[in-house]
């Protein structure tokens, strides 16, 4: 690879992110509705407590829609020794639209980008970046809108005696916050590539 | 015997360097997520104190307000901790908004990589001070955002600075490593 081949290919990767990022803006919202029932499903299987409802909804001060979780406490929820949130109550949580789609444009640029010799190639990345890609949304979103339901828990928690023990997923979606979710669509984006590899026997 | 025994010596050869090609992928691939989970454990260890009250203040808020201020003297930005404040806007620079993501990839990345340890050296040092500088300017433009169009705010927070910022860190690790083969080869 030549400097040449190398600024067109940077050219290019700037190019396939801006039509990404306009496909997210413009058809996220329909695409993340179609995420919904397996979205509740992963939230549903992360914590039983609650009956979770998710909605789109567009915030005044904002561009892009959020993503709302509501939930329904099915059972008590003990914060410390002394308070508890009890059942039948309604909780809610957001998160960015845009925002729980940035691993999905970093990966398939990468994927789009990603030098291959034969079209066959090309099509095989990009049906195995959709796949992976839902996986890493789906390994991301759930703790990360679950996570900020359990840090408003802690902060309640924290101010009596026995605080209730922190989930194993607020660590996980602090992780993800701090960069974590582009490490996830790398590995997703390097996965495909090696399946690609696998399936085609290169 | 002998014209057949060739080619398959050849074949079994040509298979032995793809496995290890592929083995050494792997390799690689493990280093580079191992070096960003030590990275980000370390990042945590550090205290809340010392990133908001030095680190942040030194290295962030005083430099990005000097600029902000040379670009724009009617701002008359202050910097007070880990805050870049101003009559238009109050903006928190907090764990995570200092591009350390980034910084990781890249440096994780490059690590990595299979190179020389002077070129790796010279890519860090390099790639430290591009994902700094692009930090900085990241800021400024935010303060700007958050004091004219605040609706702006969050697209740009969430969605275009990380990844554009994630880009440009691919962009460079591309360059780095295209050198760096290109040395090996040169060796070779």
């Amino acid at each position: 690879m030549n400097l040449r081949e190398l600024i067109s290919l940077s050219l290019k990767g700037l190019l396939v992110w801006l039509v990404l990022s306009s496909l997210v803006w413009y058809f996220g919202e329909w695409l993340v509705k179609g995420l919904f029932p397996l979205l509740k499903d992963v939230i549903m299987a992360m914590n039983s407590e609650m009956s979770p409802s998710l909605y789109l909804v567009k915030p005044t001060a904002q561009l892009d829609y959020a993503l709302e979780l509501s939930v329904w406490l099915l059972r008590p929820v003990y914060l410390n020794a002394g308070q508890f949130i009890p059942p039948g109550t309604e909780l809610k949580t957001s998160a960015h639209l845009l925002h729980a789609l940035v691993p999905l444009v970093i990966e398939m640029t990468i994927l789009w980008v990603w030098p291959v010799q034969r079209r066959s190639q090309r099509c095989l990345l990009i049906a195995l970046g959709s796949l992976t890609a839902i996986m890493v949304i789906m390994a991301i979103l759930p703790a990360q809108m679950l996570g900020k339901l359990e840090i408003s828990f802690q902060d309640v928690a924290l101010t009596g005696k026995y605080p209730r023990p922190v989930p194993w997923f607020v660590d996980w979606m602090v992780f993800c916050e701090m960069g974590g979710r582009w490490l996830l669509a790398i590995a997703g984006a390097w996965l495909c590539i090696q399946l690609q590899h696998w399936v085609l026997r290169d | 015997m002998h014209r057949i025994s060739k080619p398959n010596q050849a074949i079994e050869s040509d298979s032995n360097l793809h496995s290890l090609s592929r083995f050494n992928e792997w390799l690689q691939f493990t280093v580079f997520v191992g070096c960003y989970a030590l990275l980000n454990y370390g990042y945590f260890k550090i205290p809340d104190d010392l990133f908001l009250k030095v680190i942040y203040f030194h290295g962030v808020v005083i430099v990005c307000a000097d600029l902000i201020n040379m670009l724009a003297p009617l701002e008359q930005v202050l910097a007070q901790q880990n805050h870049l404040l101003s009559a238009k806007a109050n903006l928190e620079i907090v764990r995570g908004c200092d591009g350390a993501g980034v910084l990781f990839l890249v440096v994780s990345a490059i690590v990595a990589f299979p190179s020389t340890w002077r070129r790796k050296l010279i890519g860090l040092l390099l790639g430290i001070g591009l994902i700094y500088l692009l930090n900085l300017l990241r800021i400024s433009i935010l303060y700007f955002v958050i004091a004219y169009r605040p609706d702006w705010f969050q697209l740009i927070h969430v969605y275009l600075a990380p990844t554009l910022m994630v880009l440009v860190g691919c962009c460079y690790f591309a360059w780095w490593a295209f050198g760096a083969t290109e040395n090996i080869h040169e060796l070779a």
